[in-house]
């Protein structure tokens, strides 16, 4: 069994959707995945666990993995945690698009 | 005609018959079932969950593929929800051991881990509750075998009532002929109302018992923009609501036109029209509509929203944040609380004020519960590093109240210091001139402060002692009134006279008329709600400076409101067509 902590990075924490992703993510592997926070443990694998882990912005949770893919598993989990289950990275690109729009016009 | 109040979360306004759906999961009743039909009742159960997630797994398809990948998640997480084992693992025990009905296994099993979720602190991961009772809603509405509500046999237009609404079903019925949601419940954030917004449909929730006030076919106005519903309309009001929608209509396109335009006048002065904002959602809207940075942000907003609780210290840099990225490469101008008076300060304030609009408000609130304020301070200083963020205070009566706010300023910079915390010590500083007073103090005011953002509202308000809310004195609200457009000129040549900025927020900047008048006046900054942002730039960029200076100036001597009204009138149709 191997273990790591993350934090998590995303605005809005862990919700629905990003707690769909994990999920998805947790069940690509036969390795069983927990996360656990405040002494708390719960089915990486379970959407309704995930939510009500209720791990907010700048909260820690461990990801535990036990299994023939274990380290595998928690590298996936620990890729989607990190990069904050992709939402910054597709916000600041329409933010971008936004930007070059307005730029063009150049008000006052 | 009826009009029942609520919270308009998606803009717009829609017209049509009612279609009435009451879905609440509360005619749910407990059966007692022999042990012999136990196993039959599980099966009945499972079927419940399969039906659910083939109509869930298709949604998410649909979409995915015609609204988009972000809203498609929402019903995939539905989906993975309604499958999950804890959940169909509990509502099975709950079969199995009370020997009851499925429907009630799933509304208690559901209710429970409602429960659960109302002890989470962070607000918004607390709300997702939502999604867990719209799933419960799918399965029992799967299990009672009721067909989703099809709209096909309505004729024409339609408006849906309901006291609560799945976003699955927002969808359903949004792609059909609605033109708008009038809901019991919902909210800010709520994905029924995302869902709404996306489809471009307005949407009024928190109208407490609407569902009962109409019944199907009664023709309905959902008024986004007001946030209110009309019930049983005269003929006058559906005439006026449909001419509405197609102004709206148009308005919309053409302001999105004028984005790319400079405000600049037919003369070549060049006017900085920047965007009021009270809600985060509005954000956006700066880009879209053209405004050059954000000239007022009523922080009071934060508060309310998150009422009864006080927003946390990271609740306000996340924001000031957003609003300093949307408004660069300009200003983003923030507003300290400006609670107290007719707005609500129970939460922070104990005490009951016998005349509340002089009261404890304002920056003297501020001044008074240092405590309460230090949150909000502290976030601006640092959330000022991340671009052009300028403090403002509401309400100053005295040049006291900006010193002592500069002390109290200085000694949270010196905690944020001691503490390590990255900040930002050099943050404008600006006062509203909404009080008589501080108009007439305006040249002292000048020497220590950055800025003056006039509050129209309130210093007509207070300069005619009158409150326009009142019936029998609202004619007293004259922004023409001789002293207030003389307070105006002063105010402007104070701030000239130290070189400092001034701009008007009031609803007066809003105006096309007033709009020209200030500009007349002197005025080359204003502030206006973002959608009113190409009106003004369009009123602007047709007037010339110089016509209107001599005309503003000429109002100064006038006698009456009224005088100044004839004034601008018969001199309007030359400087208009000049």
């Amino acid at each position: 069994m191997i273990e790591r902590e993350l934090e998590i990075v995303n605005r809005l924490g862990l919700h629905a959707r990003a707690a769909a992703k994990l999920v998805h993510t947790a069940s690509r592997f036969d390795s069983q995945v927990w996360l656990v926070k405040d002494g708390e443990e719960i089915d990486a694998k379970s959407i309704l666990g995930i939510l009500l882990l209720a791990a907010a912005q700048g909260s820690y949770v461990a990801v535990r993995c036990d299994g023939d893919d274990e380290a595998e598993a928690l590298a996936a989990v620990a890729e989607l945690v990190e990069n904050g289950f992709d939402e910054e990275r597709a916000a600041n690109k329409a933010e971008d698009t936004v930007e070059s729009t307005a730029d063009g016009g150049g008000t006052s | 005609m009826q009009v029942v109040e609520g919270l308009g979360v998606s803009r717009g306004v829609g017209v049509g018959k009612a279609v009435c759906l009451r879905s609440r999961v509360g005619e749910i009743y407990r059966f007692p079932l022999p042990a012999s039909e136990v196993e039959a009742e599980i099966e009945r159960f499972h079927e419940a969950v399969r039906r659910s997630q083939e109509d869930l797994r298709k949604l998410h398809h649909a979409v995915s593929r015609d609204i988009g990948d972000d809203l498609g998640a929402i019903f995939e997480a539905h989906l993975l929800l309604v499958q999950d084992g804890s959940l169909t693992d509990g509502v099975v025990d709950r079969i199995r051991d009370e020997k009851v009905n499925a429907e009630w296994a799933v509304y208690r099993t559901i209710e429970e881990l409602s429960e659960r979720f109302s002890r989470i602190e962070d607000e918004y991961l607390r709300e997702r509750h939502e999604d867990l009772r719209d799933v419960g809603r799918h399965l029992i509405q799967a299990l009672q075998g009721v067909s989703h509500h099809e709209l096909s046999e309505i004729e024409g237009d339609v408006v849906v009532v309901a006291d609560d609404l799945t976003p699955a079903e927002a969808v359903r019925l949004g792609r059909q002929n609605v033109r708008g949601f009038a809901l019991e419940t919902g909210g800010r954030t709520s994905h029924t109302t995302i869902i709404a917004r996306s489809l471009n449909l307005p949407l009024v929730c928190g109208l407490a018992g609407v569902s009962e006030m109409v019944t199907d076919e009664d023709p309905v106005i959902v008024d986004g923009e007001k946030g209110q519903v009309i019930l049983h309309p005269s003929r006058e009001a559906l005439d006026g609501y449909r001419r509405r929608r197609r102004d709206l209509a148009e308005e919309e396109a053409a302001a999105l036109a004028t984005r790319e335009l400079a405000a600049v006048t037919r003369d070549g002065v060049a006017i900085q029209l920047m965007a009021n904002i009270d809600l985060p959602e509005e954000i956006d809207d700066v880009r879209r509509f053209g405004a050059a940075g954000i000239g007022l942000y009523r922080s009071e907003f934060l508060y309310i929203e998150r009422s009864p609780d006080l927003p946390d210290e990271e609740d306000h840099v996340d924001t000031y944040r957003r609003l300093v990225e949307a408004a660069a490469p300009h200003p983003a101008v923030i507003r300290t609380y400006d609670l107290g008076g007719r707005k609500l300060a129970r939460e922070v304030m104990a005490t009951e004020e016998s005349n509340p609009v002089l009261g404890l408000r304002g920056i003297r609130l501020t001044l008074a519960r240092k405590d309460v304020f230090r949150t909000q301070l502290r976030a601006i200083f640092r959330a000022a590093l991340f671009g052009d963020l300028r403090v403002m205070l509401p309400l100053v009566s005295t040049l006291e109240e900006v010193r002592s706010f500069r002390a109290f300023a200085d000694e949270v910079c010196d905690e944020l210091e001691r503490e390590g915390a990255p900040f930002q010590r050099n943050v404008k500083l600006g006062v509203m001139i909404e009080v008589p007073s501080a108009a007439l103090i305006a040249d002292h005011l000048a020497r220590e402060v950055d800025f003056f953002s006039i509050g129209t509202n309130d210093l007509i308000q207070y300069a005619m002692a009158v409150d326009r809310n009142n019936e029998h004195v609202a004619n007293l609200y004259q922004p023409l009134h001789p002293a207030i457009l003389r307070m105006l000129r002063s105010v402007i040549l104070a701030a000239e006279q130290e070189g400092i900025g001034v701009s008007v927020c009031g609803e007066m900047a809003a105006d096309p008329r007033y709009a020209a008048l200030l500009v007349g006046l002197g005025l080359r900054r204003l502030s206006v709600s973002p959608r009113v942002v190409p009106l003004i730039k369009t009123r602007l960029r047709e007037l010339s400076v110089r016509d209107f200076e001599d005309l503003a100036l000429s109002c100064l001597d006038l006698a009456t409101a009224a005088d100044v009204e004839e004034h601008l009138e018969s001199a309007g149709q030359s400087v208009l067509s000049g």
